[in-house]
């Protein structure tokens, strides 16, 4: 019930900083930030799963290509599961590796998905000036929200 | 199985899902997505609207503020063009009072000079200019504006020049009648006359005007110095007509002088 909570305040939380951000700049992945700290507080059979079904859902409510942000988070999450052994989270350097890590894999699934419709205008050279931007705001945001989310969740990684 | 593998199995098992979902609605999309999101649109475009109106109404308040600071930029401006506007007004004042002293007086003026204060003993009448040698004024120009005579230039400093004007009890201007023939001279009577001699068969009458006359004085001929305001009775065997007469410029309002070429 409570991720359940997490995930609906996390798409209420997307629309309101999209709508206050406005045209100019995108705004922060809030859902992508939401997914890893759902995941990070189970274990990958059941984290995985949660993370494609909220990447689906997040394609139903954006009325796009269902499969696109599913196995977009879903890759974020198996990557956050991979570098979450191989460096330590607590760590300025391992935050950096692994959010950066895990949101390159968002993007990578989206493409992959993209590139398998055949869709044109979903690729790298037209895409980057969202997904730069997205990702700076994203990865700075992102320790505070982790941090927020462990506090309110009371979960210890 | 380890878990490791399965990991991987999963992983690929919802990569090839995810796939084939979007292979297989792609036809559909954005219909069918579109109905579901249409459904739900209101709760979470709720959030969105709110957003934006967050945003509508920072944008407000940002707006405010740079109006206030353009008003307050351009309230300084204004102050500042009402300050050249003054400057601007009294400089061509100046230069108007400059212009018709040459054209009435056909002078050359050698400066416009500020008065900036009175001989303070009363006894004398003396002005005090705020240009001096340095300027290019000397010791015998005369002083004039384009309502009539003021007096000489009697010291010079470098940025001061001293004037003896024409009610200083030594001033003695060489005068005659504007409208009828009369040659006389006007002494400084202070506070605010002047005394008048003329030959006692001049005929002179209250109103009249007084213009100067000595072809070789001080002053140049024609510069009005001042109206008749009463004739003194002629004393039998007299050898002068006594003329009141009240200067044309008024000293204490002087703000501006025009120096003029010595004769």
């Amino acid at each position: 019930m409570r991720l359940i909570l997490l995930i609906a305040a996390a798409f209420l939380l997307q629309g309101f900083v999209s709508g206050l951000l406005g045209e100019t700049i995108p705004p922060p992945d809030l859902i992508y930030l939401a997914t890893l700290g759902m995941v990070a507080s189970v274990s990958p059979f059941l984290g995985l799963p949660l993370a494609f079904a909220v990447g689906l859902l997040q394609d139903l409510l954006s009325a796009g290509y269902p499969g696109l942000h599913a196995v977009g988070l879903l890759l974020s999450a198996y990557a956050y599961y991979r570098l979450s052994r191989l460096v330590h989270w607590d760590e300025l350097a391992g935050q950096a590796v692994i959010l950066g890590g895990s949101f390159a894999a968002k993007w990578l699934g989206i493409l992959l998905v993209a590139l398998w419709l055949r869709l044109g205008e979903f690729n790298p050279l037209t895409l980057w000036s969202v997904i730069v931007p997205e990702m700076v705001l994203t990865l700075i945001i992102a320790p505070f929200v982790l941090q927020a989310y462990r506090q309110l969740v009371g979960h210890n990684q | 199985m380890s878990s490791a593998l399965l990991r991987r199995v999963l992983l690929a098992g919802l990569l090839v899902l995810g796939i084939l979902l979007a292979t297989v609605t792609r036809q559909s999309a954005p219909t069918l997505p579109g109905e579901f999101a249409a459904s739900i649109a209101p709760i979470f475009g709720f959030s969105f609207r709110l957003g934006q109106n967050a945003r509508a109404s920072l944008a407000a308040i940002f707006d405010r503020r740079d109006l206030r600071a353009e008003q307050r930029r351009m309230q300084a401006e204004l102050q500042q063009l009402r300050q050249e506007n003054q400057r601007l007004i009294l400089e061509n004042r100046r230069l108007q009072a400059t212009l018709r002293v040459q054209a009435v007086q056909g002078l050359g003026v050698v400066a416009v000079a500020p008065v900036i204060d009175d001989d303070p003993s009363g006894l004398y009448r003396r002005l005090f200019l705020g240009a001096g040698s340095s300027q290019g004024l000397r010791v015998g120009m005369p002083v004039t504006t384009a309502n009539g005579l003021v007096g000489v230039i009697t010291e010079v400093t470098p940025n001061q020049a001293v004037v003896r004007t024409i009610l200083d009890p030594e001033s003695r201007v060489g005068v005659r009648l504007a409208s009828a023939p009369g040659r006389g001279v006007a002494y400084g009577a202070p506070p605010r006359m002047l005394r008048v001699e003329i030959a006692p068969e001049a005929n002179v009458k209250p109103g009249d005007k007084v213009v100067s006359g000595a072809i070789q004085g001080l002053y140049p001929a024609g510069i009005t110095v001042g109206t008749v305001e009463q004739v003194l009775p002629v004393a039998p065997g007299a050898l002068k007509k006594v003329l009141l007469v009240r200067p044309a410029v008024q000293l204490s309002l002087l703000e501006e002088v025009q120096v003029l070429r010595p004769l």
